[in-house]
């Protein structure tokens, strides 16, 4: 499979909202993943990217809106080909689990409710977690390894499931220089694959580098395309707001990326209220 | 006396011999499945199941008509609503204690209207295991056997639910089917337990050896393993104690395995120490060693 053939939507969201209670989380939001691309999803915290992710997966309420992979709506069977990985804080540290059987375990709905790993899981748990340096770990409980660590650990699972789709959250976050090398390594590997990733991120540079295309989302969608032509001050400062945007522009030189692969950004209405800071 | 005697003791009479075939029963469906209610953190509502099921067991002793169905029957049902309430999270401490304790007060109404009441009620609460008969033993082996299978096809994906159900549910898995059967089970070990240690006790079986052996083993399998093994030894303990010196079979079982968990306690950190002076200085140097 081939990134460079004719691109075909892999994942498409289309005007989804989703409430917590009385919180808007997300507002009509639409993005298109294509096949073999890296989509990058960017905003500031609270924008609704970990909800969007959880949207596709079913996991938050979705109020309207529909979610198709490969053209088909979303649903258990069609989930067991979508990996995910968690922003590593939402488990129990102390479960009496190995590093591998966390890996392996992300191969069980292949196995559904009566089954466990065969021995050819074992070997692409293990595979995956060689790949994100976690050889020598395998048989450790899963507490006692450091946070980035665990987040290679959560990375591994998501790869081994091999499933077409990667939702990955927050992998370059809290994790020291070397983790994140090996994480854009893995990821880009991904892409080679021919997989679809959706990640988020607050690493404006390394979405740039990184992404295909990059969402920018606050509640709503601010802009989506090519990275050259999203990332642009205005569109910056309509997302994460004034004071930010000045740092953000002031540090990265956004203003001065590479055009991407030549996709027109599109450009969202606004139908939202702006964000504050925003005259 | 010499060990010998002693041992053979009890084994002279009959009941004796079925308490303790009851008790290694019982314990060992109690101790596996306890391990997956500590970890996932379902203590209180294995309790709070373990009195919902008083009523049931009420109009049984009214009506002389099988203990264990209608305890089943009862049980079976609160633990269903009981993971419908959680998933909907409607079960906080505070609803659970108001269902269960409500649902215990019926019982205690329902038996008062009996001739018998005192006794009745002591062996609703606290078992009759010197009295179970070849039936008791059916239906708890039964059970015993339909727990352990279910746990060896579904070891997998419980660990799974248990450990992440939010990553469970991610791939797709059906993390309400699973806890159908979960909470079933459960039901099922809390009315054969019932009838060993009483309703009052029957948490202590569930959750003291478990709790025990997440002291010290480290992974889920080999904790059931552990916890099953010392249920039995707290329950063998507790029948000689109870025979020997005549304190009640079910407060006996309860304080052994009381005892274990305490002795757990001290050695777990022993444990601990010898793991890491075997592995050596170093924490990142090559696999820790396989420890239970």
């Amino acid at each position: 499979m081939s990134p460079a053939s004719a691109p075909s939507p892999s994942l498409q969201i289309d005007e989804v909202t989703v409430r917590y209670g009385a919180r808007l989380a997300l507002d009509c939001a639409s993005l298109t993943c294509q096949k073999g691309e890296i989509v990058g999803l960017l905003g500031p915290n609270g924008a609704g990217k970990s909800t969007l992710l959880k949207a596709v997966l079913g996991l938050a309420p979705k109020e309207s809106g529909s979610i198709t992979l490969d053209g088909a709506p979303v649903d258990r069977r069609s989930r067991a080909r979508i990996a995910y990985a968690p922003q590593s804080t939402e488990v129990d540290w102390t479960f009496p689990i190995t590093v591998e059987e966390v890996v392996v375990l992300g191969r069980q709905a292949r196995h559904g409710l009566f089954g466990g790993p065969n021995r050819a899981d074992w070997r692409i748990a293990r595979e995956a977690l060689d790949r994100l340096g976690l050889a020598a770990m395998q048989r450790r409980q899963i507490g006692e390894l450091s946070g980035g660590e665990r987040q290679r650990a959560f990375l591994a699972r998501a790869i081994a499931q091999e499933g077409d789709l990667l939702l990955l959250d927050e992998p370059l976050t809290g994790v020291d220089a070397q983790t994140q090398a090996v994480v854009l390594d893995v990821i880009d590997e991904l892409r080679r694959q021919g997989r679809t990733i959706l990640v988020t991120t607050h690493d404006l540079v390394r979405a740039a580098e990184l992404c295909d295309c990059v969402c920018l989302l606050n509640t709503r969608v601010v802009a989506s395309g090519a990275p050259g032509e999203v990332l642009t001050p205005r569109m910056l400062l309509e997302t994460y707001g004034g004071g930010e945007v000045l740092r953000l522009v002031d540090n990265t030189e956004v203003v001065g990326l590479p055009h991407g692969a030549g996709r027109e950004p599109h450009i969202h209405d606004d139908h939202g209220v702006r964000p504050t800071g925003w005259s | 006396m010499n060990l010998l005697a002693f041992l053979a003791g009890p084994l002279e009479f009959e009941l004796t011999r079925r308490a303790l075939l009851e008790a290694t029963l019982v314990s060992v469906a109690c101790g596996v499945l306890g391990v997956l209610v500590v970890l996932r953190g379902l203590s209180f509502v294995s309790d709070a199941l373990s009195h919902c099921v008083v009523p049931g067991v009420v109009v049984a002793v009214l009506t002389h008509a099988s203990r264990e169905l209608w305890g089943g029957v009862v049980a079976v049902l609160s633990a269903w609503a009981m993971a419908l309430l959680i998933r909907r999270q409607l079960a906080t401490d505070a609803a659970i204690a108001v269902v269960y304790t409500g649902m215990f007060a019926l019982g205690l109404a329902m038996i008062s209207v009996t001739r018998t009441y005192f006794n009745d009620l002591t062996e609703i609460l606290f078992g009759a295991i010197l009295a179970v008969s070849p039936t008791d033993l059916v239906i708890s082996s039964s059970v015993a056997l339909v727990v352990l299978g279910a746990l060896v096809r579904l070891y997998w994906p419980l660990v799974l639910v248990s450990f992440d159900p939010i990553g469970a549910r991610a791939q797709g898995i059906s993390v309400e089917r699973l806890d159908f059967v979960f909470y079933g089970l459960l039901a099922l070990a809390i009315v054969s337990g019932m009838l060993a240690v009483g309703t009052a006790l029957v948490t202590g079986l569930l959750l003291v050896p478990a709790t025990a052996a997440r002291l010290l083993a480290r992974r889920v399998a080999s904790q059931m393993v552990l916890s099953a093994a010392m249920g039995c030894l707290a329950s063998w303990l507790g029948l000689y104690a109870s025979y020997y010196v005549g304190i009640a079979a079910g407060g006996a079982i309860i304080l052994a395995a009381t005892l274990l968990f305490l002795l757990a306690l001290v050695a777990a950190p022993l444990g601990r120490i010898v793991s890491r002076t075997q592995r050596g200085p170093s924490v990142t140097a090559g696999p820790a060693p396989a420890r239970l």
